[in-house]
């Protein structure tokens, strides 16, 4: 037996985002996802990190490209219950972007402060 | 003789725009279209003549990004004659 103790993750499921709103159908398969558990109350929290953050930008607008623009979901996700949007700072400043250009509730954390928050949760899947 | 580099995906999630800048030649010019919009908010781009930077301004406004001084936003049309402009063009994808 060691010593060593790992604290148990406090919290449920994890999304983390780090593709950019158009580039692939990780970003839609994400927010899909998001909905479905948030309507079995299994609200999850979200992690924008790398060109995830690409997908916060306010005023994207899909329709340009002909692409459905899933990103106005975001604005829904209060009604599901899912409060827990975390940024990663360093991913924002890297890109030239800072939290005004982003949708609202959402919460910029530094690197440190990301990864603890995404260590707290017990299942993590990746976008 | 020169080329069109046209680079596709974002330059912070793959080498493409980097590598392509390695192999530049003079006369040379650059279109940034789908997520290689994003390049306009990277460093590499401020090394380059602004004036041999070019992008699409349907794909910059549907990804919510604003233009940047100095480098031309163009539409389809334009994109065309860019090619025809050149001898040859490079998709960096």
């Amino acid at each position: 037996m060691t010593n060593i103790s790992h604290s148990t993750p406090q919290n449920g499921i994890a999304l983390l985002n780090t593709s950019a709103p158009f580039s692939s159908s990780n970003a839609k398969d994400s927010i899909d996802l998001a909905l479905i558990f948030g309507s079995y109350e299994l609200a999850p929290s979200l992690f924008f990190f790398s060109d995830g953050v690409l997908q916060l930008i306010d005023n994207i607008d899909g329709d340009k490209i002909s692409i459905k623009d899933f990103t106005k979901t975001f604005s829904a996700l209060e009604f599901y219950d899912i409060e827990q949007v975390y940024v990663c700072e360093e991913s924002l400043k890297q890109r030239g972007l800072s939290k005004v250009q982003l949708i609202e509730n959402v919460e910029v954390l530094s690197n440190e402060q990301f990864s603890q928050k995404l260590a707290s949760h017990k299942q993590v899947l990746k976008f | 003789m020169s080329t069109l580099h046209i680079i596709r995906t974002s330059p912070f999630a793959t080498s493409d725009l980097s590598e392509c800048l390695n192999i530049l030649n003079s006369g040379d010019e650059i279109l940034l279209v789908d997520d290689g919009c994003y390049g306009l908010s990277h460093d590499l781009l401020k090394s380059l003549d602004p004036y041999s930077v070019y992008v699409i301004e349907q794909h910059l406004v549907a990804r919510g990004l604003n233009a940047v001084e100095n480098i031309q936003t163009i539409d389809m049309k334009m994109m065309v004659e860019l090619t025809l402009k050149h001898t040859n063009s490079i998709t960096w994808q």
